[in-house]
């Protein structure tokens, strides 16, 4: 049966009372003793064998390497050992919490939407360390018009290295009525840094737009590029047309256009405009409509004129099928 | 090793800060570190700092420590700590600002590429012990994500822990909070 995990041989539980000053040879020989306060305990020191139990890590050690954790891997943390599984227990309390709040939140699992009873929830799973409570719990201050509480959660999280939460602060930071564009900018990089894919896009606009720094196109399509390729929608436009001008990319009509198409099939409304025009001129008209009418619901006006003189050229048959085309159309997933 | 029990007061010589101070790990390792450096370790700084003295050239054993991991510590809290004066001289220049970002941005990541894991898990018992915040959460994100999204045997093995539960036990914590752990809802 596994002991409280403590230090091997400290068993005083007094921080620094252990380290033994020694003194040293030489004219200055000062003797120098151990503060009063605590025991006069020499160190055991441990035989150079032995091997180190991680088992017995502490636990806020252990709580804080899975503190960003998924429900998942949150799981199997648990199941590692029993002293991992005592460690975890209050993250996986606030697990529970989140989970409630995520149902209050959207109304479902057999309740019925409550925003303060999911802000309830979510603080429940903040008390207990769950950075995606955190952030949740945010989220609906921030929608209730209590910036400031958004703020110190979102910090929090950013502070735990929640890369959502690191998001979600800097975004804040910019958005605000004197916006902060130093401390945004530190967090967008985290976030960035840890793969989190929005964060890498409002980055790159960021470097793009010289917003708290001198605008660097090549590392704003660098971080593009990242976000893109993680599926953002936003970037993929971004970067096409970074291909297209030949800014920060190397000029490429080729990548260009298959960036374009990429956002365009993920329901970007621009890109969608954009992308018809395209085929429009390489003689597609069928696809060039579709994309065209798409883009036209959505309310680019720009996209109707060009899909009326397409259409007028079209055959009732082929006009009914590009509307069925256009009504079954699914956007490919994108991430948020 | 032990202090001979004698509380004799230390006087303060005006002015006599040390520059570095010795510091030996369990396996005989002997270390003169820039003060600086060594008050990052939370664990030295307090102790110093509770007595208010000026200690001149002192000996301190970790015995928690060893060389190795004691000289890896020192080289990423003296990097962290020339990052951070280079943060503040480029304060107000983007270009070095950003420069000085991917420097520190390109060593953490060579410095956790080396260390195995198992050198990453002493690192971190010895982090912990020496009580240094950046690191600890340095490292421990490292840790996070070498074990991140990998089984619960993977885990047991990289930390080389082993199982204590009975199949009972297991199965207990599987029903615990079952609905909790089927996948969660998309937002």
């Amino acid at each position: 049966m596994k002991l409280q995990p403590t230090w091997p041989g400290r068993s005083d539980g007094s921080r620094f009372s252990s380290i033994p000053l020694s003194k040293i040879n030489g004219s200055k020989n000062r003797n120098i003793s151990i503060p009063s306060s605590s025991r006069q305990i020499p160190f055991c020191s441990r035989p150079s064998e032995q091997v180190h139990d991680f088992s017995t890590l502490p636990y806020d050690v252990v709580a804080k390497i899975a503190g960003s954790f998924s429900l998942q891997n949150l799981r199997s943390a648990s199941l590692v050992c029993k002293s991992w599984c005592e460690a975890l227990r209050p993250l996986r309390e606030a697990m529970l919490f989140f989970r409630w709040g995520k149902r209050f939140k959207h109304g479902r699992g057999g309740v019925r939407l409550n925003l303060h009873k999911a802000l309830d929830s979510f603080l429940k799973g903040a008390a207990r360390g769950s950075t995606l409570a955190m952030v949740d719990a945010g989220l609906i201050y921030w929608e209730l018009g209590k910036k400031d509480k958004a703020l110190a959660l979102y910090h929090k999280a950013a502070a735990l290295g929640d890369p959502a939460g690191q998001c979600n602060l800097a975004i804040s930071y910019l958005q605000a009525e004197s916006p902060n564009t130093k401390e945004a900018l530190k967090w967008l990089y985290k976030a960035s840094l840890a793969g989190h894919t929005r964060a890498q896009y409002q980055f790159a606009l960021c470097l793009h737009q010289g917003r708290g720094t001198d605008p660097n196109i090549q590392e704003a399509a660098r971080w593009y590029l990242k976000a893109a390729e993680s599926g953002y929608k936003r970037a993929m436009y971004n970067v096409s047309l970074c291909y297209s001008y030949g800014e920060g990319l190397v000029h490429s009509h080729r990548h260009a256009r298959k960036w374009m198409k990429r956002a365009a099939d993920r329901g970007h409304t621009k890109a969608q405009l954009e992308h018809g025009l395209a085929l429009f001129s390489e003689g597609e008209m069928m696809k060039a409509v579709v994309y065209l009418e798409l883009a036209t619901r959505a309310g680019e006006r720009a996209a109707a004129s060009v899909k009326n003189v397409i259409l007028q050229q079209l055959s009732a048959n082929s006009r009914d099928r590009v509307m069925f085309l256009a009504d079954n159309w699914c956007a490919l997933p994108s991430s948020r | 090793m032990a202090d001979d029990g004698v509380n004799t007061k230390v006087e303060a010589v005006s002015k006599a800060t040390t520059e570095t101070i010795e510091l030996r790990t369990e396996d005989g390792g002997v270390f003169d570190v820039d003060k600086p450096v060594a008050m990052e370790f939370l664990i030295l700084k307090s102790f110093y700092e509770d007595e208010g003295r000026v200690f001149d050239k002192t000996s301190i054993r970790l015995p928690n420590v060893k060389q190795l991991e004691l000289s890896k510590v020192i080289e990423y809290c003296t990097r962290a700590l020339e990052f951070g004066a280079k943060s503040a001289a480029a304060a107000g220049d983007k270009d070095a600002e950003r420069m000085v970002r991917q420097e520190r941005e390109g060593f953490e990541a060579e410095f956790v590429d080396e260390l195995s894991n198992e050198m990453l898990k002493e690192l971190i018992l010895a982090v912990n012990f020496l009580d240094i915040k950046e690191m600890l959460d340095f490292l421990i994100r490292s840790v996070a994500n070498r074990i991140r999204n990998r089984s619960v045997a993977y885990v047991r093995q990289f930390f080389d822990i082993e199982n204590d539960f009975t199949p009972q036990e297991e199965d207990q914590i599987h029903q615990e909070n079952a609905w909790a752990f089927e996948g969660v809802d998309a937002d």
